[in-house]
């Protein structure tokens, strides 16, 4: 019986190690991640053994010969097996029904002071009330290079050599110039990076601020060849922006190029019914505050309507920092509709911030009717020694 | 009997793995299809949504003007404001009031509170509106 065990186990241990050796590139995970990976691998090593208990017995079973011991011995197996894989379920099932939250483990933030001193690690989450006060963070010292892609599309064929070089930190949407000529892109070569390694509400709220065009609202169609505009176009995700560039003003495209660009590159491209969905299935990323009054809402907040949300039918997407509302709005309805432009957003507007009285209010007010904050759990406060 | 018995549990063990699987399944395909490309329509009756949203803002604004200068902060105090009602457009204000005295010293907590609160109602006075037609709620952080 041993050696059947044996060499199910070693079985198994091929069947779940080959798609793991085939699998191309690499991840670097942070402790929270890897213990959500150690809760799924427990799951599935456990589905495994069950089987295998199943299998066993089965085997017991249909050798036993009409030998009542040995129908004996596999019944119980059986019965262990079943049990086994039920509480297994159940135990998912239940918890996932309960709350999907519950299923997903929390970060746990281990913080190291400048000088090196160990804190120990606090398993509740940084006081978001404290995210505005966070002074400026320290820059840590990174290169990057940009280099000539003959394949690339005309005005992206200027490209940072390797995404994201400064050491896990941010290379500015301009900083490898989309119009450069092919000499003066690749005369940009070991350029210290502006930003720092990881990501604090500073970055977020500098990104968000860069990519603001002007500061009163300009028509989609009616864009500025200025810098800021120019780095926004660039900036990922290009999707549709550097065809149309009126595009960029549709709320979700600009909220996604700065989250994608500092805290969350797997965040939707666009569209608020795809944007709201994601941010509610990753609790680990994102702290659901909801319903919401403008007390609660907090410098770094992603704000949201709750029909995008809940129902995936949408209307808008905001950032909040600390002076304000940051947005865009495309306003290209359907021909014929109220209001709209046929198509063209001439009546939208291009990424602005903060909001102003006159502009309808400081807070777009669907927010405070239905809306949603999300706040990003990843926003740490410097720490004193 | 005994492989009735074993039947039914067969049956419920192979349904609930069903269904789990078909909730991995769905997950996974729901995490993959957020970020697809959206068509522009859809897109456009997302920015249909949003004009009628500002339009209603508009009518709220009207009614409320104060409530366009929301939320405001200072060191001393904040206001804020939420809808009770949007169908008939009722809102309700909060202010914040941020003492820096502590509770302890009774008298000079109560003073500073005080003062707060009129820099508060000066402020709101400030901009037109009489706090008296207002509905405010007090609370200090």
């Amino acid at each position: 019986m041993e050696r059947f065990f044996f060499v199910l186990f070693f079985v198994a241990v091929i069947a779940v190690s080959i798609p793991v050796v085939l699998a191309q590139g690499t991840v670097e995970l942070d402790i929270a991640e890897r213990a959500a990976r150690l809760y799924e691998w427990g799951i599935g090593i456990g589905v495994i053994v069950a089987l295998g208990i199943l299998t066993y017995a089965g085997f017991v079973y249909t050798t036993s010969a009409g030998n009542a011991s040995r129908i004996s011995d596999a019944k119980k197996w059986i019965i262990a097996g079943l049990s086994g894989l039920l509480i297994l379920f159940s135990s998912f099932l239940l918890l996932n029904t309960i709350n999907p939250d519950l299923t997903n483990l929390e970060s746990i933030f281990i913080r190291i002071a400048e000088k090196g001193k160990f804190i120990p690690p606090k398993l509740t989450l940084p006081d978001p009330g404290i995210v505005a006060s966070i002074p400026p963070s320290s820059v840590v010292n990174g290169t990057y290079s940009c280099v000539w892609d003959e394949n690339a599309v005309l005005s992206q064929r200027c490209k940072p050599a390797i995404f994201n070089a400064c050491n896990g930190g941010f290379v500015p949407g301009n900083a490898c110039a989309p119009n450069a000529e092919k000499e003066q892109c690749e005369a940009v070569q070991e350029r210290i990076c502006v930003w720092q390694g990881g990501t604090s509400y500073d970055i977020f709220a500098a990104v968000a601020r860069s990519y603001t065009v002007d500061n009163v609202r300009i028509a989609g169609n009616q864009y500025p060849v200025n810098a800021p505009h120019q780095a926004y176009v660039v900036a990922e995700p290009t999707d549709r922006k550097t065809t149309n560039t009126c595009f960029g003003a549709e709320c979700g495209v600009y909220v996604a190029t700065v989250v994608r660009n500092t805290i969350d590159p797997n965040f939707p491209r666009s569209y608020t019914g795809n944007q709201g969905p994601y941010m509610r299935n990753n609790p680990q990323i994102y702290e659901m505050i909801y319903p919401l009054s403008s007390i609660q809402i907090r410098p770094g907040d992603i704000l949201i309507d709750a029909p995008a949300v809940f129902s995936g039918t949408g209307e808008h997407v905001a950032i909040w920092l600390d002076d304000g509302e940051y947005e865009a709005g495309w306003n290209g309805g359907p021909a014929g509709l109220p209001g709209s432009n046929n198509g063209f957003c001439g009546d939208g507007y291009l990424p602005k911030g903060p909001r102003s009285a006159n502009e309808g209010g400081r807070i777009y007010s669907e927010f405070l009717k239905n809306g949603v904050a999300f706040r990003y759990r990843g926003f740490i406060p410097t720490i004193t020694p | 009997m005994g492989d009735k018995k074993y039947t039914v549990i067969i049956l419920t063990l192979t349904a609930l793995v069903a269904v789990v699987v078909t909730l991995i399944i769905l997950r996974v395909n729901r995490q993959e299809n957020f970020d697809e490309s959206v068509p522009e329509e859809l897109i456009d009756e997302e920015s249909r949504r949003r004009e009628e949203g500002e339009r209603q803002a508009v009518r709220l604004y009207e009614l409320h003007p104060l409530a366009t200068e929301l939320p405001y902060y200072s060191e001393e105090f904040e206001v804020h404001y939420g809808i009770k009602n949007i169908e008939t457009y009722d809102i309700f204000y909060t202010v914040v009031l941020l003492p820096q005295s502590s509770p302890a010293n009774t008298e000079l907590y109560t003073a500073e509170v005080e003062r707060l609160r009129d820099e508060a109602l000066t402020w709101i006075k400030s901009k037109g509106v009489s706090p008296d037609n207002l509905e405010i709620e007090w609370t200090t952080r």
